[in-house]
């Protein structure tokens, strides 16, 4: 099911684009990464304005958490009323688990269409449609790029230099906007979390072939600038990173006691 | 507050992890298998062992405690030693007997897929970095022959002429003195198996469907035979016969002299692994996990054999017969070995490390 539906479609028309664009692999990668995250843009559109709505709203949310404690039924019912069912809930994580298996499959192309042993052409070759055109003529795959062997690590640690600054910077701009409040514990899982992953990433490209790290930083960039694009917040960081001028301030949602949750939530949700 | 620190970090990398880990494969390769008349090897993975014929019991293993390399390819057995090649980029000449390293080679720049070659007082090693190395027995470095792709195939030697497949689509005459070229031929394909030298023919498969039958003086074609798949196994010769299989899962018997075939057998799924000829019976294994016994007559199936595992797939390595047993080694079962009986198929023994 995973390979007719995400693997060998990826890895037919990855290695179409290599025949297309002169037998270039590290070219094929840059293109179809940029492809797919083009085509699942309204798909990161969606995930990024749930993250946001949902890091504006902690204040909120934690408010009514310590209020109906021990009232879940009650909890579940304002929660309801602010658009947070368990639905809704679920609905907010739907456009990240559908990206996901477009990562995978992504990397496992990028990695079945390189080839670099036995075991793995022969997997090439099963998943090759036989309409393909000239295939057995693009055996074996260039794997050369500059002073790079795709197919091992970058023996001048110049590509895991770029891994882990594009990684630290796409994570930046994936992590949402702080509440006026710093965001608390969760601005902290958030930072945590960024950076484990900047340092798992580079510690990986250290040990795996190099065409997989020119995917992460192509794949980091386009992250970056898709963020940057869409993300008006972020768009505002990144020209005052640039003019070397304050980071700009965030919009302070209501929290007091006497407020109404309800209208604090549309006035965030509009951002 | 440190929890949700905690948390973030096992997140964070829980989420690399799962983006690389689902594309990486646990091997590499298939195992690679050689046997003499009281002991089979077996190079897979972290080690190389040798296994008593009789029972399938361990005699030693290399190295002794904790692991040298990635071996896949098939050792080679010549006199007091074996020769095996490891994903390390490092070549080792191991006592056969007690399993003792003799020498190691250390030269190569990439790794080496391909198993060594034996000829005279010379051992060829070739690498994914595009060169042949030759060896002295020793283990001296003798010359260096540099193709233009990746060698993942062994050489096939004779006293005067080493015949190198490359995957950069030729095939390369040497001389065996001093590796300077004698001719070159381009094919259809990239040449992952390594050629069978049969009188004056040289016959080699391509990954491009194709065998081609060649004159080994001048690399002149004869003939050559259209295939359904990838030739990536040799061929086997026996008498005016010739056996190979590919990677859509045909058998073909083809007359050497003209190179008509003889018959074509489907056996339902990739034939990767050299043919081995006994008497009228042909061995042959298949990726979905079947042994077969095969008549050279007709191809007709004297008898398969399904690994009693259900994971027993992808049978990929050369079969050995050794004795009365057939020896074949799948990647991912249970057991990594099963010795057959060579009249039915049935078990006679396995092993697993």
């Amino acid at each position: 099911m995973w390979n007719a539906i995400i693997l060998y479609p990826f890895t037919n028309a990855l290695l179409l684009l290599y025949s297309l664009v002169g037998n270039s692999f590290t070219l094929a990668i840059v293109i179809f990464t940029v492809l797919i995250r083009v085509v699942t843009i309204p798909l990161t559109v969606w995930a990024q304005k749930n993250q946001q709505r949902m890091t504006e709203m902690q204040p909120v949310m934690k408010e009514l958490q310590e209020k109906y404690k021990d009232q879940p039924e009650k909890l579940q019912a304002e929660m309801a009323k602010l658009g947070f069912g368990p639905t809704t809930m679920l609905g907010g994580c739907l456009p990240m688990l559908l990206q996901f298996p477009i990562m995978i499959g992504l990397y496992q192309s990028i990695t079945y269409v390189m080839a670099v042993s036995p075991l793995t052409l022969i997997d090439l070759y099963h998943a090759i449609y036989p309409i393909f055109p000239n295939f057995d003529q693009l055996i074996p795959v260039n794997n050369h790029f500059f002073w790079l062997n795709l197919a091992l690590p970058d023996p001048y640690y110049v590509l895991p230099a770029l891994v882990v600054a594009t990684t630290w910077l796409s994570q930046q701009m994936v992590t949402p906007a702080p509440t006026a409040d710093g965001g608390g514990q969760a601005a902290e899982m958030a930072r945590s979390m960024s950076l484990s992953t900047t340092v798992v990433f580079g510690f990986m490209s250290l040990q795996f072939a190099s065409g997989l790290s020119i995917y992460f930083v192509v794949s980091n960039i386009a992250t970056a600038v898709q963020y940057a694009w869409t993300n008006e917040y972020q768009r505002k960081r990144i020209i005052a990173f640039l003019k070397r001028e304050p980071m700009p301030e965030v919009k302070k949602v209501t929290t007091s006691k006497g407020s109404k949750p309800g209208k604090a939530l549309k006035a965030g949700a509009k951002k | 507050m440190i929890h949700k620190i905690r948390q973030g970090w096992l997140l964070g990398s829980l989420f690399a992890l799962l983006v690389s880990a689902c594309g990486a494969a646990p091997a590499q390769s298939w195992p690679g298998l050689a046997a003499s008349t009281d002991t089979v090897y077996i190079a897979f993975g972290a080690n190389v062992f040798a296994l008593n014929v009789a029972d399938g019991q361990k005699r030693w293993q290399f190295p002794a405690e904790g692991s040298s390399g990635e071996f896949f390819s098939d050792p080679v057995l010549d006199g007091d030693a074996i020769y095996v090649t490891s994903y390390n980029k490092t070549a080792y000449a191991i006592e056969a007997k007690t399993g003792k390293l003799i020498w190691e080679f250390k030269g190569s720049k990439d790794r080496l897929i391909a198993a060594p070659a034996i000829s005279g007082d010379a051992v060829y090693i070739a690498s994914a970095d595009n060169n042949l190395y030759a060896l002295s027995k020793k283990g001296d470095l003798k010359w260096t022959f540099t193709a233009k792709n990746g060698l993942w195939a062994a050489p096939v030697a004779t006293d005067k002429v080493v015949y190198i497949p490359s995957m950069d689509h030729f095939i390369y005459a040497v001389e065996a003195n001093n590796g300077k070229t004698l001719w070159s031929v381009e094919l259809n394909g990239a040449l992952a198996g390594t050629p069978t030298l049969n009188k004056e023919t040289l016959y080699v498969g391509t990954l491009s469907d194709t065998l081609y039958a060649l004159d080994a003086a001048t690399g002149r074609e004869k003939w050559k035979v259209k295939s359904e798949g990838w030739v990536w196994g040799s061929a086997v010769v026996d008498g005016n016969t010739l056996y190979f299989g590919d990677l859509r899962g045909s058998i073909f018997s083809i007359n050497t002299s003209e190179g008509k075939v003889n018959w074509k057998q489907q056996l339902g799924s990739a034939v990767r692994g050299v043919p081995v000829v006994v008497g009228d019976k042909l061995f042959v294994s298949a990726e979905d996990g079947l042994a077969f016994a095969l008549k050279t007559s007709d191809g007709s199936t004297v008898w398969k054999k399904s690994i009693d595992d259900e994971n027993a797939d992808r049978l990929l390595g050369n079969p050995v017969v050794v004795n009365d047993l057939v020896v074949i080694a799948p990647i991912y079962a249970k057991n990594w070995l099963y010795a057959l009986n060579i009249n039915d198929g049935t078990t006679k023994w396995f092993f697993k490390p």
